[in-house]
This record gives structure tokens, sequence and C-alpha cells, in this order.
């Protein structure tokens, strides 16, 4: 691995890796099931530096800022390294979000430059955000169909400058990405991270989950998501690793990578380790009943011998054809994104395969606690990464109260954001409205939100003003969002729901009409997003001067309420 | 030859997808309508609706990349990008 120590920004560390590794392959990019490409570094290098060029001959300047929305694939990472070899920010967007909200976030990021898909950009420029996003001057387009309209864009292949682009240096407390933990809706949170944070947070990480030249990353989580940049490109390419792209996601080529490319490590959100939990206890349940009770004798010496630390080689022995389905090589799969039930980790581990949990959020630089394994623990979240300090502010009896976290890898505030920010990071802490406490052994056990948000297994945080804006116009006297969980405090932090609270005009009802109304707006939204139901409140909100609702005193009052009768079904 | 694929009408198309959808994640017969949403009426992730699609790929004959479905969640506008790729 690089000494990051040495180094002030994210292009300064991978142009070096670029040099180390010239030989060493990068990227591996399949496409249902057929390998469509394998880069070197060299490679990668040679495909950079062109676009580069082409971005400083398109008058980008150090500071500018240009967004990514793809789809994972290797020219996500070759254009981020051009963004970062010109010395600017780069905003990488959610591919999943609706063209309209992508337009808002891309106006709210004062982005320049737009590099995204065909198919993507099919959609975004016949949205009406374009016209309103008169700041996107130049838009970067990849594998267009040859004689394709590309209304106004130009392609990505073309974009070669000639002669060598000028490499732009950066410092640590400089800009290096904007990144959006949410807000498409309500207020854009445009977490401010530096190369300070990523290199601080690289070096943290790969102290208990190293990579080395040889190892292959398996990137599924969106790119853009604070997870994947840092497992799936700059941990890997600080070390010489290599990282493999899928351009589909479905489960069947999914199963296949694994075999395929004897894959070290990969990150899931706790919806596709459940999918393959089920998966694997399908085929478990399906054994002949002799060779299910040869199974579960194995899985039982494997669990006992592997109590207090992971024995790979032992567990592949044991359990040769689990671990063959998963190509033998994997070292661990890191949760991340979103709560995991502990019973889903434990089925994992029983197996013989390190889950590395976690507990982190975009605003810490990613992750904040992992488990390192010795011994695994299904229950907690792990200890403190180095350089983190985490406390417990005002605990109740029971020791739990809200996590807050100072470290060089924390976020310098949101973008335009101030006040939000000043709430949000007190003294150099970063409050992070999740709730939690200590063990005696030093691990961190996470019990719910002081949030009004949720965060999806999916790994998608939705906070709940983002949502109301699908419901503006509803024939009611007011509304408003809320997270169930924050109207009811719960300790758990799986199921968690949005509620829509509705006030009635005076003498009107809830009738079948309003509920059907209810229910299309609500399908308009991404599925994720959804409100799971109604709840139906006879008072006036409670308002500040401006006419704004006080949020937390209408949770209070709505508190009050019994969570299993208040909450209707649409 | 008649090229039967192409004679489909959205209508077939949709019953079809219906009937797949029933078979292949064991609903009741005659449940599910083409307004419903797919992720409400069965239950399924964001991953089990991927899956989905291959079983519509290879019904229809077609290559139906993963963008298509993106922010798709009805049987009616499923059954419309099967169509247009028929």
């Amino acid at each position: 691995m690089l000494d990051l120590s040495k180094y002030s920004s994210i292009g300064e560390a991978v142009r070096d890796a670029l040099e180390t590794w010239p030989r060493e392959v990068c990227l591996y990019e399949s496409d249902r099931g057929e390998e469509k490409q394998r880069i070197t570094y060299r490679e990668f290098k040679e495909r950079a530096l062109p676009l580069a060029k082409w971005l400083q001959d398109s008058g980008f300047r150090p500071g500018d800022r240009a967004s990514i929305i793809m789809t994972n694939q290797s020219k996500w990472l070759i254009s981020a390294y051009a963004i970062f070899y010109c010395g600017g920010t780069l905003v990488p967007l959610d591919y999943k979000l609706k063209p309209e909200e992508q337009w808002t976030l891309l106006k709210h990021s004062g982005a320049s430059i737009l590099i995204t898909e065909y198919p993507i950009w099919r959609q975004l420029s016949s949205s009406p955000g374009r016209v309103a996003t008169p700041a996107v001057k130049n838009v970067l387009v990849t594998e267009a169909p040859a004689n394709a309209d590309l209304a106004g864009a130009s392609a990505w292949e073309s974009a070669k400058g000639t002669g060598q682009p000028m490499f732009v240096p950066r410092k640590r407390e400089d800009l290096a990405c904007i990144v959006y933990s949410s807000g498409t809706g309500g207020t854009p949170k445009g977490c401010m991270m530096t190369h300070g944070n990523y290199l601080e947070q690289c070096v943290a990480l790969t102290s208990i989950y190293p990579f080395w030249p040889g190892v292959k990353y398996l990137s599924i989580l969106p790119t853009n998501h604070a997870i994947d940049f840092m497992v799936g490109f700059f941990g890997p390419f600080t070390c010489g690793a290599a990282v493999v792209h899928l351009r589909t996601l479905r489960p069947e080529f999914l199963r296949e990578a694994f075999p395929k490319y004897q894959i070290t490590y990969v990150s899931l959100v706790p919806l596709v380790l459940k999918n393959l939990q089920r998966g694997l206890q399908s085929r478990f349940d399906e054994l002949p009943p002799a060779k299910r009770r040869i199974f579960e004798r194995l899985r039982a010496i494997n669990k006992s011998l592997t109590k207090s630390r992971p024995i790979l080689p032992l567990s592949r022995l044991l359990l040769k054809q689990v671990h063959a389905a998963f190509g033998g090589k994997l070292e661990a799969i890191i949760v991340g994104g979103a709560f995991t039930e502990p019973q889903t980790l434990q089925f994992f581990y029983d197996l013989g395969i390190p889950v590395a949990n976690g507990y982190g959020l975009t605003e810490a630089g990613t992750a904040v606690t992992v488990n390192d394994l010795h011994p695994f623990r299904a229950d907690t979240v792990g200890k403190p990464l180095p350089g983190m300090e985490v406390r417990i502010l005002n605990p109740d009896a029971d020791g739990i109260g809200q996590v807050s976290v100072r470290s060089k890898t924390v976020m310098a505030g949101y973008l335009n954001e101030p006040e939000l920010t000043a709430q949000t990071i007190v003294d150099g802490w970063l409050m992070t409205g999740d709730m939690g406490r200590f063990d005696v052994a030093g691990h961190l056990q996470l019990f719910g939100r002081k949030k009004n948000m949720i965060v999806t297994e999916e790994g998608k945080n939705v906070y709940a003003e983002d949502v109301e804006q699908a419901f503006e116009g509803l024939p009611v006297k007011e509304y408003c969002v809320f997270a169930a969980n924050y109207i009811w405090p719960s300790r758990s932090m799986v199921g968690e729901q949005l509620v829509l609270v509705i006030h009635l005009d005076h003498g009107q009802t809830f009738t079948e009409d309003l509920r059907k109304e209810i229910a299309a707006r609500n399908n308009r939204l991404i599925n994720y997003k959804r409100v799971h139901g109604v709840v139906l409140y006879n008072e006036d909100f409670p308002l500040t001067a401006s006419l704004k609702i006080i949020r937390v005193a209408l949770a209070e009052r709505l508190g009050k309420l019994n969570r299993e009768q208040a909450i209707l079904p649409i | 030859m008649i090229d039967l694929e192409a004679m489909r009408t959205l209508e077939q198309t949709t019953q079809e997808i219906l009937e797949l959808a029933t078979k292949h994640f064991k609903a009741t017969p005659g449940s599910l309508k083409a307004d419903d949403d797919f992720y409400k009426k069965l239950g399924i992730d964001s991953l089990q609706a991927l899956d989905m699609l291959s079983r519509l790929e290879d019904h229809f004959h077609i290559e139906l990349p993963d963008y298509e479905v993106q922010g798709v969640s009805d049987f009616k506008t499923l059954a419309e990008r099967v169509q247009a790729r028929l």
C-alpha cells in the first residue's frame, strides 16, 4: 500500500498508484456473465489523461465542480480520476434518482460539467430541470449509439485532448467531493468532503481490512455512495488491487461473479445480504436428509472452532461447497449503508464467511466503527476505527444517548447550509442523530434514531421532509410526513417506516376518495420513499411565526397517540 | 413467415407478464392487475424485481437492460417497456 501520510490529495495518491503498479489489473468489467474489458493501471492512466486534457481545454479550472451520474463501471472511475487530476471537485450523484431530483442537486452543487451514460442522459435531457440548470455547460455521455441525438451533449469516448494535461495539486483541506446524503425534496444535504477526509479514512479502514495487489473487490453498491467510493475505488487503487464491475445487478450474474473472479471482498447492503441468505437457505433446505445432517454437523463444528476469530482455511475445508460458491477466496463481506439484523450476520459467520459489519454515515467520512472479528459479534456494530473519537451524549439510565464523533474524517460541513452545519457539528463533534451505547468490551450498540428520517435496507437515507412535496395540494387542512420512530421512539433500527400525518378540514371526513388520492401520490414516489400509512390528527399543527410546522412539538403531541391504532393503511 | 412476436398487442404483453409474475412469485391466479404496484402486491424487493426481468427476457426473447426498469413499479409500465423492445 502507498504511504498515504505523504499525500495531500486523492489525485496525487492515485497518480502515484498508477505509476507503482503499471502492469497490475485495476478494473474488470463484465456484462451478463461475459467479460467486456480488463484494464491495467497503465491503461487506466492512458484513458484518463486525455479526458483530463479535454476538461482543461474546455475551461475546467481547479476548484470547479464536475458531476458523475453513472452506474458502476470503469468510466466512472476514469472520469473521477480525470476530475481530480485537474484539481476539480467531484459531485457523485445517485443514478437511481429521478431526472428532476438529479437536476435539483446538480443546480445546488454548482457543477459545470456532467458526465453520464446515454440511457440516463436520454431522460435527463428531456426533463424540464435542464433549462433551469444553465450552470451545467458541458455534458459528456458514454456509450451512445452511433448517430444518436445527444441533445447538446458530447460523446465521452471522443473527449480526448491532445498533449499532456497539467496535474493540479490540492491541499488536504481542499474540497474533494460534494456527496449528497439526502435532500432531493427538502434541504439538500451536500456533505463537503475534503481530500484529508478520504486519506484519513482510507488509512483507518485498510488497517483492519487491507487490500493488496491481487485482491479483487466486487463493486455492487453505487459508486456515488461513500462506501463504494472508498472500498471500490480509492482504497483498492492505493494498494494495487482490482475492482470488478458488473453491468447488471441481477442475482444470477451476481452469484456467477464470485467464483468467476474469485472475489476477495464485496460490500453489500442488508437487502442484498438477506437475498443471498434466502438463496443459500433454500439450497440447504433442498438437501436430502442424510446430506443435510452432515452439513449441519459441519456447520456446528465450524461455528465452535471459529468462536474467537475467523479461521478461513479451516472453514473453506469444512464447508467446501459453500465457499466454492463464493469463489473460495472471499476474505470478508463488508456490510453497510443500513443496520443489519444480527441473525443475518450470524448466518454467514457460522458458514465461515466473515461479515464486517460496521456503522457510519457520509457526514463522518463513511465508517465510524467496524467489527474487527476478534471475536465476531453480531449484536454490535464493532469498535471505533483508529483515529475516531466516539462518545455518547447525555446517556440515560441504560447508558443510551446520542452518538457523536470527532475525527479528521468528519466533513467540512453542508454546502451552502451554515446553520444546518452549525447544528450538526458542535464544537468539532458531529451529532449523528443515532442513539447508542458502548458495552463493556468497547463495542458500539445502536438503539434507534433521534432524527426524523429512515434508512432503508437498500442503504437509502430518506428524510421525511423530502417526501412531503409529493403530497403538495392534497385537499386537507394540513399535512406533514414523519418517520414513525421519530414520533414513537423505538430502540429498533430495522423496519423503519414513514407516515403521513393529516389534519382534515372542519367537517371533512377521511373518505375512500381521499385515501385513493393519497395512495396515487404515494405510488408516484420511488418505492423506498413511500409512506407506510396515514395518521389522522384533529388539532392545529404547532407553527412558527413564519408559519412553518414545528416538527419537534408536533411529534411530541402525536407521540401520545397509540402507534398501532393511529397508523391507518393506505 | 409471420412474426408472432411483432404481432403481440400491449394488452397481450401485459397479460403474459401478469401470468409470468403470478407463476414466478406463486401469487394467487387472477389476483394481479396491470395497474398494481408489483413491489407492494408481491411483497418483493428490487433484487427480486431484477430477477423477474430475466424471466421476461427468456419469455419474450428480448434483452431488457436494468435501466429499463429504473423507477418502474407497475406492470403496465413494465409491459410498455417490454413492448417497445419486441
